[in-house]
């Protein structure tokens, strides 16, 4: 997907990652020359990640384990006593033996070889667990560095290299870069408690919201999205933040119907609520299961973002080391009792639809059907009843007692009459009517 | 693992569907329970009684006037003719409907089918068939990985209480289903090895008294004890709750280390290493005023491993913990002095995991014990009388929490080496309200030298204004709803650790100011809402070599609902926003429309559409991005026949569009397609 503008400023652009494309494949193996960042804040006291960029790896090299450990040899660190520069890409193991504070957990491990105009680079979500960081917390109170590193090996045609991040531990607000390491989705409420919601058809979804723990501080950018029944099911690299993935990939998650975007400002507090979008906005008219998606968007956040080579930096703000929950809701007919009859459809005569009524000798008359053992009128306010009546085959009509819908004057009502057999079964129903009443 | 299996809810459903035997005569309605199908034979008669034609029976608020007869010697029976009498307590009452005159009112208690003085089941079962019937992409690339397919979905349930002679049950039980696996509900966990039908949750409750005096329950169950050892807990487990007496209450929970679904680990227990224990024992020291002064202990044994909850995203770790917790809670007479202490302390250690060995070397955690406690006051200063609610009010909170370095307990979000201090206060006048909130945090207080140490100070205000309600308004009114939100927070480092001893240069430590203002106006038309949301942000770096790494953003939002009739609805809102790097001088700007509209022209159809459109850009015009969405969709509500009653329908189709179009020449990406789909639906309820 390689652009080539005809601007001359982008001519040049374009040349020179096909000389560094040409370059990289005619020279002998050279190795990964590097990473960015190479030393960040992280969070003393819990989980941290962060985006990284190895740059300029080798055709045939590969990327192997990845571990934290305490301490580097001692003349890597007379060699760069403040850790303000690089630590050169060694050919050795540059931990001392016995500092390891654990490797990254396969299910964590989310590198993934990726290109910058030409350059072959490897991005890697480094997710520091938060026992990683009690390990290098329990140093630093022994007297020792406070400072742990990150070590990723590679190995290709070059032999192995090992490439060290410096792990400076702060409390993980702001100059910490901008990511997520815990999201929860719930709705509020009673409602918090369901795995999944069933809602009957056209009932209102419950209002949601998203607690997000984070380090680091700025503008977190994302969508609310909905999965309808039919639409394809969301994999883990569209559940995942767009900024966990190479810059080249993010433009290849999918997208579902979008009900809100939200761009959000995170303070260097650590944690947030995020509330969903008005529930109203969420369509229950379609019955089956639905999933309300939270996507989030990579944000501008200078202390997350990663030289991918070449100048091309990649922002990187909100990554996290997970595929993001999602919500579930499952939409259905009301039961048992919204079940209509399709042998009669029974009619209803007056008040008409909609027509204004005094509640004050209220009649509500319908057309008789055929073998009907009792008659059924139900009454609701805001879909929920009101008042029920039974009442007796060939009447035709129903006068409610006055006081039954005392205090109603003013309210919409809607009402329904149901024919029954000797079973209590439904053998006919008219459409819900609506009266106003006065 | 077999999935069907070990049914917890069958002994229960099998006593609710065993009916009792119903006694066929006539009873009189009064203090004794009476079956659902009992003639009732009411305690009135003789020559004063009206005509039977005048005579109007009801049951509460349902009218059973065709039930009532007129037996020999003017005796009155209501017999249940095409339906049952409502189960649970009730009024019933004969009036005269020549001038509604009450003729008598009985209390009557009718015991359901089954024989309990209440019980309620509610059986679901849904059933649903939704696919793709076409689609296509303008650049020849599938627009899904499936193409076009069919699912078949199921949501069942079951949900039941019930009461009798003083004891409570209730079971519930909820279960989904998809032939496609991606769809299933631990396709996150077990990918090709998730159940197609699985148990998404349920619980099994029984409990004597009311309120309850004992409590017995299994399943998916929630659980509080403390804020800082154990805290809001929705788990699969067992408990027991039981009052000691004199205000004392016991709890004993067995709960899974983390939230799951599923068939596997029915009861949650499974695994002792991945397990907690609770204990929570409570004490009302003023039995005469509840709440007056509460004591609280729990104790906690809890071991999980590195697994996820269902349904949250997080990093997860072998731990253990165990701890004990204290708590003092209460209120003056009047309500107006309120506050808490609370006290934890905790044992924890990371036992070591294989995951995260390397070649079987890893250095192991320190099992520690550490302390966290907090306090908390609330006083009412002024208090509105119940007969002038719009008289001021005035209420402050104090607030001081502190957890040491490295305090942890699994079952509680406590941020550990820290020190909050927060006071604030509301004031409230005629509607209006002010709230005022100052805190700071400090954290590594133990002052470990080569450790950062940071201080955050954070001043937040909020003011709403009713003007609609001030200005007379009842309903709609031009005058809108006011809220204005104000924020300032400032985080330093409060020490300077030596560089070779932390890794920290001087542009590394943290001092940044950043400022939020919010302010939303909501107008209430006619037949519908406007709001109006502008806010803007700021963001200010004060490290030295940084000080222009700052960033300022502004937002405005617009929102409308409008409500044509009772069918018609629609609603649409405008976004913008832009973000300014002041570093870079590069300003980031994203518009978005969105337009829905709902028509339901009577019970058996809806209609419906939403539309959407952004468009971001960046001022160095080397990004940009469109995006464009349209979906309409139509409903047919329908009865299939089926055994016993017909089975309520809906027959659905949708059409989709959606347009992107993605340019960033900085990385020379392009993406730039249009596609569109149909989809179809049907879906049945069986109960």
């Amino acid at each position: 997907m390689q652009v080539c503008s005809s601007a001359w400023l982008r001519v040049i652009r374009c040349l020179t990652a096909l000389a560094a494309g040409l370059l990289a494949t005619s020279l002998p193996a050279q190795a990964v020359v590097g990473v960015n960042p190479f030393g960040v804040n992280v969070r003393a006291s819990g989980p941290s990640t962060v985006f990284l960029t190895f740059q300029a790896l080798d055709a045939g090299e590969q990327p192997a384990e990845a571990f934290w450990c305490g301490a580097l040899r001692p003349e890597l660190m007379n060699a760069n006593p403040q850790l303000q520069q690089p630590v050169a890409v060694q050919t050795s193991n540059p931990c001392v033996p016995g500092s390891v504070y654990g490797r990254l957990p396969a299910a964590l491990d989310r590198a993934r070889r990726s290109s910058s105009g030409g350059i072959a680079n490897l991005t890697d979500i480094m997710t520091i667990p938060a026992s990683v960081a009690r390990r290098a917390f329990q140093d630093a109170q022994a007297g020792r560095h406070s400072a742990f590193f990150y070590v990723r090996r590679f190995t290709g045609p070059g032999g192995d290299r090992w490439v060290v991040v410096t792990c400076r531990m702060g409390g993980g607000g702001a100059r910490t870069p901008l990511a997520l390491h815990e999201v929860r989705l719930g709705f509020d409420g009673e409602a918090g408690q369901a795995t999944v919601l069933t809602l009957a058809r056209g009932d209102k979804l419950p209002a949601w919201n998203a607690l997000l723990r984070y380090n680091g501080s700025g503008v977190l950018r994302g969508r609310w999205e909905l999965a309808q029944p039919g639409d394809p099911a969301p994999d883990d690299e569209d559940l995942v933040t767009a900024a966990t993935l190479p810059v080249e990939r993010r433009v290849l998650q999918r997208r579902w119907q979008l009900i809100e975007r939200f761009e959000v400002f995170l303070p260097p507090t650590g944690e947030l609520r995020l509330p969903g979008p008005d529930p109203a906005r969420v369509p229950t008219a379609l019955d089956g299961p639905h999933l309300l998606l939270l996507r989030i968007e990579a944000s501008d956040d200078k202390e997350a973002a990663s030289n991918t080579g070449g100048g091309r930096i990649a922002a990187a703000g909100g990554v996290a080391a997970f595929p993001l929950p999602v919500l579930r809701y499952h939409v259905g007919a009301a039961g048992a009792r919204d079940a209509l009859a399709d042998a009669t459809v029974l009619t209803l005569l007056s008040p008409a639809p909609g027509a204004e009524a005094a509640l004050d000798g209220l009649a509500l008359a319908w057309v008789e059907p055929g073998a009907a053992a009792l008659l059924r009128v139900e009454i609701e306010v805001d879909r929920q009843p009101v008042w029920t009546a039974y009442v007796a085959p060939a009447a035709g009509h129903y006068r409610p007692p006055p006081w039954a819908l005392e205090g109603r004057q003013g309210q919409t009502l809607r009402w329904r009459v149901l024919a029954l057999d000797e079973q209590g079964r439904t053998r006919a129903v008219s459409d819900w009517r609506a009266l106003a009443a006065r | 693992m077999p999935h069907a299996r070990r049914h917890p809810l069958l002994p229960l459903l099998l006593i609710a569907a065993a009916p009792l035997q119903s006694v066929a005569l006539p009873a009189t309605p009064g203090e004794a329970w009476v079956a659902h199908d009992q003639v009732l034979r009411l305690p009135t008669a003789g020559p004063d009684l009206p005509p039977p034609e005048v005579l109007r029976a009801f049951i509460g608020s349902t009218e059973v006037t065709p039930m009532l007869r007129r037996r020999g010697g003017g005796v009155l029976e209501l017999a249940p003719l095409a339906l049952h009498w409502p189960a649970g307590e009730h009024q019933l009452v004969l009036q005269d409907a020549r001038d509604w005159r009450e003729i008598g009112r009985w209390p009557l208690k009718v015991r359901t089918p089954a024989g309990f003085e209440r019980s309620t089941l509610q059986p679901r079962l849904h059933l649903g068939l939704d696919g793709r019937g076409a689609e296509r992409r303008s650049d020849g690339q599938a627009l899904s990985p499936r193409g076009t397919h069919a699912d078949l979905a199921t949501q069942a349930g079951l949900a039941w209480s019930a009461a009798r002679e003083g004891w409570r049950f209730e079971a519930g039980v909820n279960g989904s289903g998809n032939s496609h696996r991606a769809k299933t509900l631990r396709h996150g966990e077990l990918a090709a090895r998730s159940p197609k039908l699985d148990l998404a949750d349920y619980r099994v409750a029984i409990a004597r008294g009311e309120p309850a005096t004992y409590r017995a329950e299994f399943g998916h169950l929630s659980a509080r004890s403390h804020p800082l050892l154990a805290q809001d807990l929705s788990r699969r487990g067992l408990a027991l709750h039981g009052s000691l007496g004199a205000g004392g209450e016991l709890g004993l929970y067995l709960l899974n280390g983390t939230q799951i679904v599923g068939w596997d680990n029915l009861l949650g227990l499974e695994e002792a290493e991945h397990r907690l224990q609770l204990l929570s024992w409570g004490l009302e020291l003023l039995p005469q005023r509840p709440g007056g002064l509460r004591a609280e202990l729990g104790l906690l044994d809890a071991s999980v491993l590195p697994r996820r909850d269902f349904n949250a995203g997080s990093v997860p770790d072998a731990e253990h913990s165990r701890g004990l917790s204290l708590r003092l809670g209460g209120q003056s007479a009047e309500g107006r002095l309120r506050g808490e202490l609370a006290f934890a302390r905790s044992r924890f250690v990371n036992p070591y995991d294989p995951l995260l060995a390397l070649a079987g070397e890893l250095q192991p955690v320190r099992a520690v014990t550490r302390n966290a406690c907090s306090a908390e006051l609330h006083a009412q200063l002024l208090q509105p009388a119940g007969d002038a609610p719009g008289a001021p009010s005035l209420a402050v909170h104090l607030r001081h929490e502190q957890a040491a370095p490295l305090y942890r307990s699994l079952a509680a979000a406590v941020t550990p080496d820290q020190r909050l201090s927060r006071v604030g206060a509301q004031f409230g006048w005629a509607g209006a309200a002010l709230s005022l909130q100052w805190q700071q945090r400090v954290d590594n207080l133990d002052r470990v030298a080569t450790l950062l140490r940071t201080r955050t100070d954070d001043a937040l205000a909020t003011l709403s204004l009713p003007l609609p309600r001030w200005l007379g308004a009842a309903g709609p009114s031009v005058w809108p709803n006011v809220n204005l939100g104000l924020q300032r927070l400032h985080q330093r480092a409060a020490n300077l650790p030596p560089p070779e001893g932390s890794g920290f240069a001087a542009s590394q430590r943290p001092d940044q100011v950043t400022g939020q203002q919010q302010l939303q106006l909501g107008w209430v038309l006619p037949r519908g809402a406007f709001g109006w949301q502008v806010s803007r942000t700021l963001l200010d770096n004060r490290q030295p070599g940084r000080e222009r790494a700052d960033a300022r953003s502004l937002g405005q939002a617009w929102q409308l609902s409008w409500a044509f009739d009772e069918r018609w609805q629609a609603q649409g809102g405008l976004s913008r926003s832009r973000q300014l790097n002041v570093e870079t001088a590069v300003t980031q700007r994203v518009a978005g429309a969105t337009l829905g509209l709902d028509w339901r022209p009577d019970e058996r159809w809806s209609f419906g559409g939403q539309g959407a459109l952004n468009r971001g850009r960046d001022s160095s015009g080397l990004a940009r991005s469109q995006s464009f969405s349209l979906q309409l969709q139509a409903g047919r509500r329908f009865d299939l026949p089926g055994i016993d009653k017909p089975l309520p329908a809906q027959l659905t189709l949708r059409l989709a569009r959606q347009a992107e179009r993605q340019r960033d020449e900085r990385f020379g990406l392009a993406v730039d397609w249009r596609g569109w789909w149909v989809d179809i639906g049907l879906a049945v309820g069986f109960f």
